[in-house]
């Protein structure tokens, strides 16, 4: 028998597979990677639990009106001074008395109006998440000399459990 | 002896080889594969996420369940008015359809998914917060509780612009 040669496969339509496949995920994917804010949302009211008294020192009120203006503790007040506010509320320790008790008593309270802008609320919320997240690293750089997010899951417990982050929404009202 | 090298033409131009060229593109391909997402959902409203930096990544896309929210493209405007809707899939949606479509999306994973369920409501910059918390009470109702608020990673000062 005669040796046959060996026979290649033609791979020039090969190119134009590769490019169709190609195309086809460009057209169907989106290259966004997704960034939030996160949030746990209370749950449901139960209507036989009796509302938690908070003395009114441990509250920060923070209140947006529909023109996005703020109030902090019923004084005019700039989106800047918000995170300093909340640093200064949740370390008082008892010292200035307007202030907080103690960070694990520290709340904070948003009152905003239906006809508030989301980014004004999200800014808003962005402060004060910064503020703890603040307030949380300079305690485990005290602590661990680590900042927080590079501590193990039970050193970050227990600093959340020193500064605990209490948030309240009310339910929005015309102001 | 025969000679062992041919002597090459001078004048015929020699030709690219293009063989290397399926396993370039290919290469392309398997990192477009892996960099990107599947496109979901088609939008139809208008959302301009708002800037934030306290911001975390959302990783498990098989947990995440999305509510639009924004004015409607222009398209539907004629339709559906000016004023900011909710979308959810691929549908215009009221704030009564919120509760049936968080249990169908908690229905469609299994047991041990659905506790670690995120809600992600990708709102638009400017509509008023009326609509979200509404949005946010229908979620409490229905133990929906872990949310999330989609934002672009930037400096909070561009929102005021």
């Amino acid at each position: 028998m005669a040796r046959r040669k060996l026979q290649e496969i033609n791979a020039g339509s090969m190119a134009d597979i590769a490019f169709l496949l190609l195309i086809f995920f460009l057209v169907t994917t989106t290259m966004e990677t997704l960034y939030g804010v996160a949030r746990k949302l209370p749950p449901p009211p139960d209507p036989n639990q009796e509302k938690p008294i908070v003395k009114e020192r441990n509250v920060l009120d923070i209140l947006i009106n529909r023109n996005d203006e703020l109030m902090i503790e019923e004084r005019p007040a700039s989106y800047s001074e918000i995170k300093d506010e909340v640093v200064k509320h949740i370390t008082n320790f008892g010292k200035d008395p307007n202030y907080s008790v103690s960070p694990e008593k520290a709340v904070i309270n948003i009152t905003h109006d239906r006809g508030t802008s989301y980014k004004a609320y999200l800014t808003v919320y962005n402060e004060i998440l910064r503020a703890y997240n603040q307030v949380r690293n300079e305690e485990a750089m005290a602590k661990y000399g680590k900042p927080f997010d590079k501590l193990t899951k039970a050193q970050q417990e227990e600093i959340k459990k020193k500064y605990p982050q209490i948030v309240a929404e009310q339910t929005p009202k015309t102001l | 002896m025969k000679a062992q090298f041919k002597k090459k033409k001078a004048d015929s131009t020699p030709t690219i080889s293009t063989a290397s060229l399926p396993d370039i593109v290919f290469m392309l391909l398997f990192f477009f594969m892996v960099a990107t997402v599947l496109r979901d959902t088609t939008k139809l409203v208008q959302v301009q996420l708002p800037y934030a930096d306290q911001v975390q990544k959302l990783e498990k896309k098989q947990l995440i369940s999305n509510i639009y929210v924004g004015v409607p493209i222009e398209q539907y405007q004629k339709k559906f008015g000016t004023e900011p809707r909710i979308q959810l899939n691929d549908k215009f949606a009221t704030i009564n359809d919120i509760q049936p479509f968080i249990l169908a999306e908690r229905n469609a994973r299994s047991e041990e998914l659905r506790p670690l369920m995120i809600t992600s409501i990708k709102a638009d910059k400017d509509v008023s917060m009326g609509i979200i918390t509404d949005i946010k009470e229908k979620l409490r109702e229905v133990n929906a509780l872990k949310i999330n608020y989609a934002a672009k990673k930037g400096d909070i000062s561009h929102n005021r612009e």
